[in-house]
């Protein structure tokens, strides 16, 4: 090593070799009160529209803890309130199918607690959205220390056309759903008894749809024309499953308020940009809902006015040079020559699936023959459009 | 060489005087000498009886003379006292008095004395220097009673007082020596000498002992017979092949006796032992280890002292003003420790003459060039190469200094196989030169000029380069024996760029620049004994360029945007005066008055008052034009420090200041970042004030061998200026919407003790400290943390800083230093909700955590090569191992939300022990 320390010159080098990230959890005393989160959207889509009521947990203990029994409703600025339903517990939605957000009226939410207690946000905009006029990808290569080769993969670019006035405050969130499948085909099922299957690729194929994590910010205000053109979003590589097949990704672009930026922005700091030498100071991030008779009261969350414009794009596996890497069942765990084991196996475990490979029965894992072990679904999506 | 040559022959010389003169004086004491202590038996002694002591001051330990009737005769009391130390008295028939130590000779060889016999042309080379330096010979050592003549009878017929003006110079290269004392025993008075080495002092006409002392310097005593006021300049020798060690301290006994409390100095030779970061020395880290002084963490620019944030202190090198002290974002301080002679820091106690900043003043004195011959040094670590040269043009008269470094291996980068770094670069650099010429006695001129800068490109994403130019004149003019002047104009700039192409369509360029321009004038005088005033004024105009976000590339859409220019002027006028009540009691009292004005040309906002500073609250722009004065703050700064000795070496000090400050740095993260902008007060913004207090104790013991001194101080800041929460600020146009103005309470205490010669020597500290802010603005109801006060980001409440030095021969010396505080102030996730099914964080209050303590370890071993006489070059290893224990220290902990889970992470910078070595080297041997 200190012959390496002679090399050092930058601060990245500084980083890279003294510097350290490691796992570190220290001691909290998790604040015992919970506070009220509204999560919850109008736009300019058709409805139903949801807010999610729940309130915040501890830190060691993250849990999602639905606040029932409000009353919710969204009001406008000519007058109109719509009102929502709780159809299950903290999941209120606006209960007339046909409304719908009006591009450049104004809307809030406005909250009752079973106590009484009455909790809004205050008007914003609904934002005529910008249209998306493309979604491109590239192949794009990553490095990583602990690699021997470059991981390779799609990066997404989004472009607008150009955006309606007062329209400068994007954000984007993306939906993928990818096709894959699993290693081997089902030739045997075990219930009790064994019996053939016929139709072997049933669980073979499967989709599988997330929403991803990261959000995208850009602000073009200080842009001229005030368009976004090539602005990259997520990168997708080819160390999982998501490129085996193909891969779909529908990017939701939001045009918003100025202080739903701002929220987003802070929240987008303060959950990922934190590990560097000049961190900002993180805070206790109020939301957009208050409760009028005590402004103190902290409301965690926010409520968005947001107008949406989606576009789907599809793309297909890398071609070679390429190489797929994400891991793949290349040896059955255990082989079977005749099942013998099969009926040590309790009953909770049934059906257990088996497979032929190399003219032999084997018995792999079952992710290895079940795609929805993955977490996906073999309901091909109404949206999906093969080749 | 020379030198010990001379001593030797001294030694000799006293050797026979023991033998040869008198073992009673035939003085006798009266009981008022009874129960004494030796100095102040020695000062009544001088005075009263008409005679003069000859002594090595050191050698005299500082016992009780005691004795009883009838054998009082002075000798025999002082032979009788002096005894159980093997020190002995003799006095010849003119009144002077010799101490000496017995068998002088075995137990006081000169340091060098075998290197000094290696030397085969000794006798040839000693004797040319002898006749060289002829005068020396004769005033330098005090048993060569040569009597310096200052005046003439005939200019002394009708005067009593007289002054005396000159300077004290180095012996050994005939540099000035700035706070050098002098002191006549005989009138317990004395004087000490300004940066320029000059001093005056007024005595009645007459013969006196006159002492000089400086650190690093023998101490020497010249006989000095005052017919008229004159000019004499004393030469005093460096002390035997203290070179490279470490002297902790300036003036001896400036712990105790001097007024200023608070006040740190440090020398280069300090700053050399010290371990290093990868080979590179580093003022700012040697400060670090100084009690009261902490900074965010490591790889952060700036540090806090006493509490304060890091825009409260200023940086002057010969007067420029450096802004960004920092090289590669804080890892490595931006001033070349060879160019440096020493640096002061004012943590309280800060003089009239400086203003504008509340916290401290970091005065940095450069080297200053050879008078005598040409010298060259330099060295290379792992990261620089380094090289100074220095040397007359008029010898005697006029001389130069250029030092230079600069990172050399920019390519060693293509070597490291992890492609973000292969695409990185990064080099800084920075340049010191300067000029001295003295005219006369009376006058001296300097030039001298400061560069650095920096260029990082963080994985062709980022380009961040920032520089600092500066320059300055000073000219020194001593007008009669107690009016001395200085004036100095010093102009500086500091910008930066951020050239940011991470997404070609928003791809900026965004520069910075900062002007500033200051002009003293600086008198001192000296109307009575006891006072020392010193008044004058300053003025500063500064000019800032807020910068302009330009598009960076041909596919940016970035609309060019201004962000303005500001104008302001700082003024100041000053008095203080010094007064020595009694040889007990010394009084400091200082008034300063600044005048701030914000300049046109320029658009204001005026809001609505007393109301929060948002858009919606604009009631009015206001336009002004060129040099209109927008806005003026006027502000009365008050000094006062007060120091009584209770004895010789215990003292109590008290202090009380108040300053002013008109600039301040925009900053939004935790540590200071380069591309932060300083920001002048404004119509909008108001100047922060300061108060603070602080009391102290101090003590030398052991013959001024340690020094314990203990601190207490608190502070108040009014009108700090902190962020809004989320607030962003690349293109701020008006800083006032994005800011709150807060307190900032910080108190605490510094022990400190220092060891400050002997074999081991250096120091051991410690800290307790709170600092806390408060930004709750009444009236608008605007806050920042729910109107409660918090932990200021760098308060770390215990800390310790053991710093030693080891010399184990004349060649090799260990240090090694150890560095303890409380972890930093955090602000942790409390709680977890959710947004579209995502988790997030949701924090506690600021600053409510800590990360964990902080400990680190260094040590470095410094081997000096051979000691032969006659070398062209000397050189010098020194491996240093920083961080020995490899601790992983936390610069940081921190919280991300990956997939759905938040997991904790820990940041740390050097988190392995890091081995460097460096080699230094410089024309000629080790003593030259």
């Amino acid at each position: 090593m200190q012959i390496r320390h002679f090399n050092i010159i930058l601060i990245l080098l500084l980083i890279t070799f003294f510097s350290c990230e490691e796992e570190f959890e220290p001691k909290i005393d998790s604040s015992s009160e919970s506070l009220i989160v509204v999560d919850g959207m109008i736009s300019n889509l058709p409805g139903p529209y949801t807010i999610k009521l729940s309130l915040s947990s501890k830190i060691e203990s993250p849990e999602y803890t639905p606040l029932n029994g409000f009353m919710v409703m969204i009001e406008d600025d000519l007058g109109n309130s719509e009102y929502c339903w709780e159809s299950h517990a903290g999941n209120y939605i606006t209960a007339n199918p046909d409304f719908r957000g009006i591009t450049g009226r104004k809307y809030k939410v406005n909250l009752i607690s079973p106590e009484g207690k009455n909790y809004q946000s205050a008007f914003e905009k609904l934002r005529e959205p910008a249209a998306i006029q493309s979604i491109d990808y590239k192949l794009e290569f990553a490095s990583d220390e602990d690699l021997t080769y470059d991981i390779a993969g799609y990066r997404f670019y989004v472009s607008t056309g150009q955006a309606p006035v007062d329209t400068n405050y994007f954000m984007w969130q993306l939906i993928s759903t990818f096709k894959y499948t699993a290693d081997f085909n089902i030739y045997w099922i075990w219930e009790g008894y064994l019996r053939p299957v016929t139709n072997y690729d049933t669980l073979k194929t499967c989709y599988k749809t997330d929403t991803l994590p990261d959000i995208f910010l850009l602000n073009t205000e200080n842009m001229k024309p005030p368009v976004v053109s090539n602005f990259p979003l997520h990168y997708v590589t080819t160390e999982t499953r998501a490129l085996m097949e193909r891969y779909s990704v529908l990017v939701r672009q939001f045009s918003m308020s100025k202080e739903s930026f701002k929220f987003w922005r802070i929240i987008k700091d303060q959950n990922t940009n934190l590990g560097n030498l000049y961190s900002k100071q993180p805070f206790q991030v109020k939301g957009n809902v208050y409760n009028p008779q005590n402004p103190d009261e902290i409301v965690l969350g926010h409520f968005m006015v947001a107008g949406i414009s989606e576009k789907r794009i599809f793309v297909n596996r890398p071609e070679p040079p390429v190489k797929m890497r994400y891991p793949v069942c290349s040896d059955p765990e255990w082989i079977f020559e005749n099942f013998g084991a099969l009926p040590e196996f309790p009953p909770s475990s049934w059906p257990i699936f088996a497979t032929i490979v190399n003219n032999k029965n084997a018995l792999p894992n079952k992710w290895c023959m079940d795609c929805r072990e993955n977490g996906g679904t073999i309901e091909k999506p109404d949206f999906w459009i093969d080749e | 060489m020379k030198k010990s040559t001379l001593l030797l022959l001294l030694l000799l010389l006293s050797f026979l005087w023991i033998n040869l003169y008198a073992q009673t004086s035939g003085i006798k004491l009266s009981e008022s000498y009874n129960n004494l202590n030796w100095q102040q038996f020695a000062a009544k002694a001088e005075t009263e009886l008409n005679i003069s002591f000859f002594y090595y001051p050191d050698s005299i330990p500082d016992i009780a003379i005691t004795f009883s009737h009838p054998n009082n005769d002075l000798i025999f009391v002082l032979n009788e006292n002096f005894k159980q130390y093997h020190i002995k008295a003799s006095a010849d028939t003119k009144g002077n008095i010799f101490m000496n130590k017995e068998n002088v000779i075995k137990t006081k060889l000169p340091d060098d004395f075998f290197s000094l016999s290696m030397s085969n042309k000794l006798n040839e080379t000693s004797a040319k220097e002898i006749i060289d330096r002829d005068e020396f010979l004769k005033t330098n050592h005090e048993y060569i009673s040569k009597t310096f003549v200052v005046g003439n009878k005939k200019a002394g017929v009708y005067i009593s007082e007289a002054a005396v003006t000159g300077k004290i110079l180095s012996f050994n290269d005939s540099l000035p020596l700035p706070g050098a004392t002098i002191y006549i025993d005989q009138l317990e008075k004395g004087a000490v000498t300004d940066n320029n080495g000059f001093f005056t002092l007024a005595v009645p006409k007459g013969k006196y002992n006159l002492k000089v002392r400086n650190v690093g310097y023998e101490e020497t005593s010249f006989k000095v017979e005052v017919l008229s006021s004159g000019s004499q300049d004393f030469y005093i020798l460096k002390k035997v092949f203290l070179m490279e060690t470490v002297e902790i301290r300036s003036e001896a006994d400036h712990n105790v006796k001097s007024v200023q409390m608070g006040v740190e100095k440090i020398s280069i030779k300090d700053i050399k032992e010290i371990p290093t970061v990868l080979g590179e020395r580093d003022i700012i880290k040697v400060a670090l280890l100084l009690p009261g002084v902490q900074s965010i963490g490591e790889g952060s620019s700036g540090f806090n002292v006493r509490g304060s944030p890091a825009d409260q202190n200023i940086f002057y090198i010969s007067d420029v003003p450096v802004y960004n002290t920092s090289h590669l974002f804080g890892f490595f301080s931006a001033f070349n420790s060879d160019a440096i002679s020493e640096f002061k820091l004012y943590k309280s106690s800060i003089p009239a003459k400086y203003g504008g900043r509340l916290s401290s003043i970091f005065d940095i004195q450069p080297w200053q060039g050879n008078m005598e011959k040409f010298g060259a040094r330099g060295g290379i670590s792992p990261i620089t190469a380094r090289l100074l040269a220095e040397g007359p043009i008029i010898k005697n008269k006029l001389s130069y200094m250029a030092g230079f470094r600069a990172t050399y291996s920019d390519w060693v980068l293509n070597f490291v196989n992890v492609p973000e770094v292969k695409n990185s670069k990064g080099n800084f650099g920075d340049g010191i030169v300067n000029l001295t010429y003295d005219l006369n006695a009376r006058n001296r001129i300097k030039l001298f000029g400061y560069y650095s800068y920096d260029n990082i490109n963080l994985a062709s994403k980022v380009n961040n380069s920032y520089e600092n130019t500066g320059a300055s004149i000073n000219w020194y003019h001593s007008f009669n024996k107690n009016n001395g002047f200085d004036f100095s104009f010093a102009s500086s700039i500091y910008n930066f760029t951020e050239d940011n192409y991470e997404y070609s369509v928003s791809a900026y360029s965004l520069n910075y620049e900062l002007q500033h321009k200051q002009i003293n004038f600086d008198f001192t005088s000296k109307p009575s004994e006891n006072h020392t005033l010193n008044y004058g004024i300053s003025s500063i105009l500064y000019n800032l360029d807020n910068g302009r976000q330009i598009p960076y590339g041909e596919e940016s859409l970035i609309i060019p945007t201004v962000l303005g220019e500001e104008k302001g002027l700082e003024s100041g006028i000053f008095v203080s005066d010094q007064w020595t009540v009694n040889p007990l009691l010394t009084v400091y009292a200082g008034l300063r008055y600044n005048y701030f004005a914000y300049l046109g040309p320029n658009d204001v906002f005026k809001y609505r008052e007393n109301a929060s500073k948002i858009p919606e609250n604009i009631i009015d722009t206001l336009h002004f034009s060129d040099n209109q004065i927008i806005k003026d703050y006027k502000g009365l700064d008050y000094r006062f420090g007060i120091t009584y000795l209770i004895n010789q070496d215990v003292s109590v000090k008290a202090g009380y200041n108040r300053m002013h400050q008109y600039i301040f740095m925009l900053s939004n993260t935790i540590a200071v970042s380069p591309t932060d902008k300083w920001k002048l007060s404004n119509y909008n913004i108001e100047p922060m004030r300061g108060d603070q207090f602080s009391l102290g104790f101090y003590s030398n013991f052991e013959n001024q061998k340690y020094e314990l001194s203990i601190e207490g101080y608190y502070k108040k800041t009014e009108n700090l200026v902190e962020y809004k929460d989320g607030a962003e600020l690349i293109l701020n146009k008006y800083p006032e919407q994005d800011v709150l103005q807060g307190k900032l309470d910080a108190y605490g205490i510094e022990l400190m003790l220092r060891k400050t010669s002997g074999k081991l020597n250096g120091w051991v500290n410690y800290t307790w400290s709170k600092s806390t802010v408060l930004v709750d603005n009444k009236i608008t109801g605007e806050q920042n943390n729910f109107g409660i006060a918090y932990p200021a980001n760098y308060d770390k409440p215990h800390s310790i800083n053991v710093v030693a030095n080891y010399k184990i021969s004349k060649r090799v010396s260990f240090s090694g230093n150890v560095v303890y505080s409380t972890g930093r102030p955090i602000t942790y996730p409390t709680s977890i909700y959710y947004q579209d099914g995502q988790p997030l964080l949701n924090y506690s209050l600021r600053n409510e955590y800590r990360i964990p303590d902080y400990f680190r370890m260094d040590a470095s071993f410094k081997v000096e090569g051979n000691l032969r006489k006659r070398k062209w070059l000397h050189g010098s290893w020194i491996f240093s191992v920083y961080n020995i224990t490899g601790r992983n220290n936390a610069y940081s902990v921190y919280f991300k939300s990956e997939e759905g889970y938040i997991s904790g992470y820990k940041l740390s910078i050097f988190a392995v022990p890091i081995f460097s070595v460096t080699y230094d080297f410089k024309l000629g041997n080790y003593a030259d």
